[in-house]
């Protein structure tokens, strides 16, 4: 007998036409109007190395047509493995820089470097960063400008690794090519396209020195 | 149930398809005015009716979604009202004529009279979206040109025009300058219509079915009519009020009327005509 443990995926969605069709509108009208948040219903029975909010857009977005990188902790959850790839048959890889989607926590965002950054020619062909805001990062202040947004906007992004604005700032500088980020916490999601700009937001007492 | 009736799956498109068109799109919001590639599907219509707005409809409409459809302006041509009966009946989406409660809009080509607001979607039919096509026909060296922002046969052309003409001569799909970035056709919208694209607050989607492109326009983003100093861009103008409802300042068809070269100019937005000629038989009881 095979006592390995059993691994039945989590239920996926009831209704994956519409719930998908709304995770999507969501997360298009996010990449519209970078840093606002849109809510998105998350599935509360999504695997817990997952979370409710990243098992829909997963699902939402992901099939066998696309590759997705998982940060190690996630990678190595049979129940999260088996959740995706039973739900949306997506090809789990091991190699950054060929992901199409690259699920990670804060301290796997950055480098940029290592991932697909989509050529002159063709800079669509980059990977898109799922970032987990479930888990905190550095955290930063951010104002954000660019298009999609009417003048400016202000980011709070407590998920936000330490140097993440320099490496966004890179990222730009590789405009047309560069990565897209969506963040995704429980019941919203926020997205910031290679167009955005962020600042830096100065604290109220520095401005005063 | 009739077993001859074909179920098909809502909005038409099957899930994988619909998936790859969503994953275009939020490319190409995130690259506003370049074209991404993209496994164009066969639709119930024919390849020039509108088979890439129809796939961008299909993949972003939903049941709490109220959809306009207009054919130049108007809401009762037979390819408006057959795709408005189409998502109605695979979608289950509320259809209107009304451009203030549609939250898409599918169009061929123009931009309603009314502004658009927030939220709402613009889905434009492309029937080319290269707008170096005609200048450069190779797919190899136009995708080059985009890639080096190497914009100078543009430029070259309408000088062209200048030279010849006096002025510049392109009235439709006037080309534009994305984010300061990707030269982009804007379909055949009338030149009239360009400057409703910058900074607007809806977002713009392109679909062009047979040449298997998306391309978008996110809202407040810079959308630039190319012009040169001494010879700015300029739309389209009327200097006669629509003949039916008296609106100034608004896109005019040339209606025929005889046979002796009698016309007349009234609203191409039928919706915008309707609605204010509405209004005038309130104010003035006959």
């Amino acid at each position: 007998m095979n006592h390995a443990p059993t691994t039945v995926p989590a239920p996926g969605f009831t209704d994956p036409t519409a719930e998908s069709q709304r995770v999507f509108r969501a997360v298009l009208d996010a990449f519209a109007h970078p840093c606002r948040p849109y809510p998105i219903r998350g599935l509360p029975e999504a695997p817990d190395g997952l979370g409710a909010g990243l098992a829909v857009v997963a699902l939402a977005l992901f099939d066998e047509d696309v590759s997705v990188w998982l940060h190690p902790k996630l990678a190595v959850r049979r129940e999260v493995t088996t959740y995706l790839t039973f739900h949306t048959g997506t090809r789990i890889t091991g190699a950054r820089e060929g992901a199409d989607f690259v699920i990670a926590t804060p301290d796997t965002v950055t480098p940029f470097s290592d991932l697909a950054l989509g050529t002159d020619e063709a800079p669509h062909q980059s990977a898109t960063i799922i970032i987990d805001a479930g888990a905190r990062g550095a955290g930063a202040r951010f104002t954000a400008t660019g298009p999609g947004i009417e003048g400016w906007i202000s980011l709070d992004a407590p998920w936000a690794p330490e140097g993440f604005a320099d490496a966004w700032a890179g990222n730009a500088a590789l405009f047309p090519r560069g990565v897209d980020v969506i963040v995704v916490f429980d019941d919203h999601v926020i997205a910031l396209p290679r167009t955005t700009r962020l600042r830096r937001a100065v604290p109220d007492t520095a401005k005063e020195a | 149930m009739n077993p001859d009736q074909i179920e098909y799956n809502i909005g038409y498109l099957d899930e994988q398809t619909k998936r790859m068109i969503r994953r275009v799109l939020l490319k190409a919001v995130a690259i506003p005015g370049f074209q991404v590639p993209f496994a164009s599907r066969e639709v119930p219509l024919p390849r020039g009716w509108g088979t890439g707005g129809v796939q961008l409809t299909a993949a972003v409409i939903g049941a709490d979604d109220t959809l306009k459809v207009i054919d130049q302006g108007a809401d009762d041509t037979t390819n408006a009202v057959s795709i408005r009966a189409f998502f109605h009946k695979v979608a289950g989406a509320a259809t209107t004529t009304r451009t203030e409660d549609a939250t898409i809009i599918q169009t061929r080509h123009r931009i309603p009279e009314a502004s658009l607001t927030y939220g709402q979607i613009m889905v434009y039919q492309v029937p080319i979206p290269e707008p170096l096509r005609f200048l450069e026909p190779r797919e190899t060296e136009t995708r080059r040109m985009h890639a080096l922002n190497e914009y100078g046969l543009m430029y070259v052309k309408l000088y062209e025009d200048i030279a010849r003409y006096g002025h510049i001569a392109k009235t439709y799909d006037y080309p534009v300058l994305v984010n300061h970035r990707y030269l982009m056709a804007p379909s055949p919208t009338p030149s009239f219509d360009n400057p409703k694209l910058h900074q607007s607050q809806a977002l713009h989607i392109y679909g062009a079915g047979r040449e298997k492109r998306i391309y978008a326009i996110p809202p407040y983003t810079d959308v630039e009519s190319l012009g040169f100093d001494d010879f700015p861009f300029e739309p389209q103008h009327f200097d006669q009020p629509c003949a039916i409802c008296g609106s100034t300042g608004v896109y005019l068809d040339e209606i025929i009327t005889d046979d002796a070269g009698g016309v007349m100019y009234a609203c191409s937005d039928t919706y915008h005509c309707e609605r204010t000629a509405a209004r005038l038989n309130e104010e003035i009881p006959a």
